[in-house]
């Protein structure tokens, strides 16, 4: 029985040092430069009195693929509001414009406090985007666009049909389990089912 | 049909009995462990994202997740494994279910468990090739994504089923298994139908799922109180992840030298979808099984209440009632729902009940040796 204990206690030990290292890892991993994207592109946009760069991780953009896209004014961030949209050729769906963000308020970007920007889209679909952005600030308003931003095709990969699918396998087990005992128990001519 | 032959084991047992139990006992609560790491891992991770923003595989939050996985996957193996030795040797134990041809036996509790995790593992690495192809993580229902969750909500399954021991199972520890399934999968499907723009089941989802496992537990226990268990320590880790979460991410960030976003609201996803108040609903349920087993109601007509009430409780919970009542009109579609899923749910635990009797036989003695006449 001592030998388990020990056993035991030396698994532990294992699992926290593990535990320990591995979050050390990943602390090291993910600080510093893994997580700041390099711009691959720019675009300048004048938005009435101002004048726009965008930037963008991806170039050229794929469909579905992620991207972070930056905005940083001539003269900085500092007292100006603004706001930004995405619109495909066709123009947006009911269902695109419930998902943000294809319609945004400019926010600090999470990797660049001096800069606006947005880590967490992609664009659905393949064909000519356009970009417009709004400012509002000491010069007055303004709007501008950035038309025919290509977008390219999804890149390869299985349907999402197929892997949506193949998804549903654990679904179906559980469903295969439970009719399956179910048959065999057959509740209905139990005793249980129908006593407390 | 085979024809099995008694033949007696050889030698000495590789476990001794005591030592068999204590064995599954170690499995089943490192078992229950890395679903708990998997679910907090998980309400991190979605709270990061919207909150701070993509990543690389090695966040803490995916290390939980990760890590949660591959524990109660381990688990999973080493059980079978131990059991499939005793089997070889002749030493059945109560429980055990034959895999691939009676290569394997080991308990089913386990076996389920452990193919949930494997699938969570393998759609796991199908979603390091999906970022390579696409990305970072824009959605939470993405492809892979799905297969990943729905896999967990199978380990979930099993880890139930680990602790269902026919007229045995203890209300606390399975009331606490039945907890980490479900604080993990009522979250992960309700926020896949929201991108997917599923409202009205994403409304009644809980409605039928809480009524339902509620009553299994119930009848599975045949105690009433088991109900409360649940709702408690579903109570209890909703608010637990909603309060510490916010605060690790802030911590982390830091640590990473990232900012939060200028919006960032503090919401943790996977414990704003399940119901704030699910005791009240699971104390009502209680009271009226309470009543009617002391007053010999008849069954059905207790259950069928119950379930109904404990789904209209659900859906009007105290935070997501304002929500859900802009719908009034599922409020009728929602007590049929619970009326029809709790006597679902009654019935599926008599399944659970007898399911291991039905495996049981033939097995109870370590006597049974494998082998064709």
């Amino acid at each position: 029985m001592k030998h388990h204990v020990v056993c035991h206690v030396i698994a532990l030990i294992a699992l926290l040092i593990s535990g320990v290292s591995l979050a050390q890892a990943s602390i090291g991993t993910t600080s510093g430069t893994t997580l700041t994207t390099p711009l691959k592109h720019q675009e300048e946009i004048q938005v009435g009195p101002y004048r726009v760069i965008v930037g963008f991780n991806e170039w050229p953009m794929q469909a579905e693929r992620s991207l972070h896209v930056t905005f940083s004014p001539v003269g900085g961030i500092v007292g100006l509001k603004g706001s930004g949209k995405f619109i495909p050729a066709g123009g947006l769906t009911e269902n695109q414009k419930d998902q943000y963000p294809y319609e945004f308020a400019m926010t600090r970007f999470t990797r660049d406090q001096t800069v606006w920007g947005n880590d967490d889209m992609s664009l659905p679909t393949q064909g000519p985007w356009t970009l417009e952005i709004s400012l509002e600030g000491p010069k007055g308003k303004g709007t501008g666009r950035l038309e025919k931003l290509e977008v390219g095709e999804r890149p390869a990969g299985p349907s999402a049909n197929l892997i949506y699918a193949l998804s549903m396998i654990p679904i179906l087990a559980i469903l295969i389990l439970c009719v399956r005992s179910w048959i065999r128990v057959r509740p209905a001519i139990r005793r249980e089912t129908h006593a407390w | 049909m085979t024809t099995r032959t008694f033949a007696p084991p050889k030698g000495t047992p590789a476990l001794t009995s005591l030592e068999w139990m204590r064995y599954q006992k170690l499995g089943s609560a490192t078992l229950l462990l890395g679903m708990f790491s998997t679910f907090f891992g998980l309400a991190w991770d979605v709270e990061w994202h919207s909150d701070v923003g993509p990543d690389t595989f090695w966040t803490l939050p995916h290390l939980f997740v990760y890590s949660g996985a591959a524990l109660s996957g381990f688990a999973c193996l080493v059980v079978v494994l131990l059991s499939s030795v005793q089997a070889r040797d002749g030493w059945k134990r109560p429980g055990m279910i034959p895999l691939f041809g009676g290569l394997f036996y080991a308990p089913v509790g386990f076996v389920v468990a452990g193919f949930g995790a494997l699938g969570f593992l393998i759609f796991g690495i199908f979603d390091q090739w999906w970022h390579t192809q696409f990305g970072f993580d824009v959605a939470i229902s993405s492809a892979p994504h799905v297969g990943l969750l729905l896999s967990y909500v199978l380990a979930g399954v099993g880890g139930v089923l680990v602790f269902v021991q026919g007229r045995h199972s203890k209300p606390v520890i399975l009331g606490l298994a039945i907890a980490f399934a479900l604080v993990f999968s009522v979250p992960v499907m309700q926020m896949n139908l929201s991108e997917l723009g599923w409202i009205p089941v994403l409304l009644a989802l809980p409605a039928l799922i809480f009524p339902l496992m509620l009553l299994m537990s119930a009848s599975l226990t045949r105690a009433p109180i088991t109900m409360l268990w649940i709702s408690g320590f579903v109570f209890v880790l909703r608010w637990t992840s909603e309060w510490i979460v916010p605060i690790l991410t802030n911590a982390y960030a830091q640590a990473l030298g990232l900012y939060l976003r200028e919006d960032a609201s503090a919401d943790v996803g996977m414990a704003q979808t399940m119901p704030a108040f699910l005791p009240i609903a699971a104390l009502a349920m209680f009271a009226l099984l309470h009543v009617g087993k002391a007053r010999g109601w008849k069954v059905a007509p207790t259950v069928y209440a119950a379930g109904g009430l404990g789904a209209l409780l659900t859906y009007i919970d105290p935070l997501l009632g304002p929500i859900m009542l802009e719908t009034p009109y599922l409020l009728m579609p929602v007590v049929l729902l619970g009326i029809g899923s709790g006597w679902l749910g009654w019935k599926l635990g008599v399944v659970a009940l007898h399911s291991n009797d039905e495996l049981n036989t033939g097995l109870t003695g370590p006597v049974q040796a494998r082998g064709n006449a």
